[in-house]
């Protein structure tokens, strides 16, 4: 970790305020953009348009990100940090599903519609998250049609890997405890 | 064992003093700014109109701004095509107000005609014509009025300097030219107080000049200053409507930064829904008042109203429109004062007269008002306007208190904004657990 970004996540709040020329730099933003999934496709220049409706979010070891029943309206990409995504049980307990790293996102049905979140996400260790609001995407819709049905395109293909993943340990769970679907 | 449990309490009496150094932090900063931004307010309330006029075409004017951008237009362009629409809009509304401003002499004329006019009209609605003592209403509401109609006559009265003008203006025009006037300033000369039959009314109105000559004299030095301040201070209107349409989320990005992590999304969400909410209310507003003002002015031109007069007086009854309740009897007004001293109609309805002109001008206001109510309000703003009528009337009677007319015209819209914002935050904060 650097001085700078060390500095930094010790002091979530006025991290955000006085953001560092990093974050605001819209190419770097954009090769990480480009890494992920949902934007693999896009140009340098539609990158840009998409870094432009990105917040850049600052969160300490043990925060939560989201809760699980709270409405869902952004989907997070991780910048740097480790994430935990889990359900919340009775009595405090939780079920882990994830350990996310950067790179990866999550919370990515928010994108699609406004139906509460399915699971929690806590931030592991001292995390940067790039946020995507489901009003901007709508709007970039709007604006720029070509890149949304760009990313809406991927993100269907991302939703139905994970959902073919998610079956596939769902048959192998069953099959350990002796049942066949 | 006992380091990790000792560094566990050590870490989490941390972190509980630094909740409560933020908090005592936060609270300062935000108590600080908000004295701040009172303050300047109240030092650059004369400032507030401007921009907040700039800040709200620049608002209404994004929707134009993205379809000028979806069709291919780079987004400086198409910022600069709207300020030149703009611009081009308050240069030919500023014309058309120039235009309808009168020259001295023509003051005069008016002063001369309006007074001839409100009195023709008292007298026939009073039934004071000529053998006539006054009619019931007259009975009944005479001694209220007769001093009202003293008032306007004296404010009308031309002075000895404007009549001695006046005097020359007609001995050097044609004897058949002004046949109206001519008879209306000799009147004027003849005309005495409703209240007291012997004085005449120039004698007391040459009292009453003569108490106003050094005010006006001192005023009139500081006009030029006066009216060049005006000027700079209305320039930061399209400098505001140019910030704003260039603006590119940087302000909300800016305002979302202060929010803590907890209320993030639910930041977003508010701000999403109240920006929807109101951006819907303010556009359905703006359509309606178009939509009123067409009405209003296509219904007096019916009457017999002058068309450029009408145009004016139908924005300022479209305008008058967004204030509940208020607004439709200042349109009437404004209307009915034109009714009374019109110097001629020329209406297709056959009906219509300079006698009964006033009554069709309210019923074209009732008319207006049917159709707003039953057509333009359901289908433009749906319910976006349900304010309870007492917080109407309160909200209309503070603004009118804090800034005069203007504050009259924007306490509705304000009261609607607030609504909306604390109506949806306490939605979202309630949805994301965030209070009961």
């Amino acid at each position: 970790m650097t001085k700078q970004s060390k500095k930094e996540s010790q002091d979530p709040f006025w991290g955000n305020v006085f953001k560092s020329g990093k974050s605001d730099d819209s190419g770097i933003d954009s090769k990480l953009l480009g890494k992920i999934p949902i934007f693999k496709n896009l140009t340098g220049r539609e990158l840009k348009a998409v870094s432009e409706i990105l917040y850049d979010r600052k969160y300490e070891a043990g925060e939560s990100i989201f809760l699980m029943n709270q409405p869902g309206a952004a989907m997070f990409i991780i910048r740097s940090g480790r994430v935990q995504i889990c359900i919340e049980g009775e009595n405090e307990k939780r079920a882990v599903l994830a350990e996310l790293e950067e790179g990866n996102f999550f919370g990515e049905i928010a994108l699609l519609e406004n139906s509460p979140r399915s699971a929690s996400a806590y931030a592991l260790t001292n995390t940067e998250l790039l946020a995507v609001f489901r009003s901007d995407l709508d709007k970039l819709i709007s604006k720029e049609p070509y890149i949304a049905a760009k990313i809406m395109k991927q993100l269907a293909v991302v939703i139905g890997v994970r959902l073919k993943e998610t079956n596939k340990m769902l048959n192998q769970q069953s099959q350990k405890d002796g049942k066949k679907i | 064992m006992d380091v990790v449990s000792g560094s566990g309490l050590s870490d989490q009496e941390s972190r509980r003093k630094r909740t409560v150094r933020s908090r005592i932090i936060y609270t300062i900063t935000i108590a600080g700014a908000l004295i701040i931004i009172i303050n300047l307010l109240i030092f650059l309330r004369p400032l507030l109109l401007p921009v907040v006029l700039g800040i709200l075409a620049a608002y209404l004017c994004q929707p134009l701004l993205n379809l000028l951008y979806r069709n291919g237009l780079p987004r400086g362009v198409s910022v600069m095509i709207l300020l030149g629409g703009f611009l081009l809009t308050i240069f030919m509304l500023a014309r058309y107000v120039v235009d309808l401003i009168p020259d001295e002499m023509e003051q005069l004329q008016y002063k001369v005609s309006v007074q001839e006019n409100i009195n023709d009209r008292y007298q026939y609605y009073m039934g004071l014509s000529e053998d006539e003592d006054g009619n019931i209403i007259y009975s009944i509401f005479g001694p209220e009025l007769d001093p009202l109609m003293d008032s306007a006559n004296q404010w009308l009265q031309l002075s000895p300097v404007e009549s001695e003008f006046m005097a020359q203006f007609l001995n050097e025009s044609r004897p058949q030219d002004y046949e109206r006037l001519r008879e209306a300033y000799a009147n004027q000369q003849t005309r005495t107080l409703y209240t007291e039959p012997d004085v005449l009314v120039s004698d007391r109105a040459l009292e009453i000049s003569r108490d106003d000559q050094l005010a006006e004299t001192e005023g009139e030095s500081s006009l030029i200053l006066s009216t060049l301040n005006v000027l700079s201070i209305w320039l930061v209107m399209p400098v505001m409507f140019l910030f704003f349409l260039m603006d590119n989320g940087q302000i909300r990005k800016g305002f979302i930064a202060l929010v803590p992590n907890n209320y993030f999304e639910m930041s977003l969400t508010v701000l999403n829904n109240v920006d929807r909410a109101i951006g819907n209310y303010l556009r359905g507003t703006l359509i309606e008042t178009l939509l009123m003002t067409l009405t209003v002015w296509i219904l007096l031109v019916l009457i017999g109203f002058d068309i450029r007069i009408a145009f004016f007086l139908a924005l300022l009854s479209g305008i008058a429109n967004i204030i509940p309740i208020f607004g439709m009897f200042i349109g009437i007004g404004v209307c009915v004062i034109y009714a009374l001293i019109a110097e001629d109609v020329s209406s297709i309805l056959p009906f219509v007269n300079l006698e009964n002109l006033v009554i069709w001008t309210v019923i074209a206001h009732i008319i207006a008002q049917a159709v707003d109510n039953a057509v333009f309000k359901p289908f433009i703003l749906g319910r976006a306007v349900a304010l309870h009528p007492i917080t109407v009337f309160l909200g209309a009677i503070a603004g009118s208190m804090l800034f005069g007319f203007i504050g009259l015209l924007f306490a509705i819209p304000a009261i609607v904004v607030f609504k909306e914002i604390f109506t949806t935050f306490f939605k979202e904060m309630k949805a994301y657990f965030l209070i009961y």
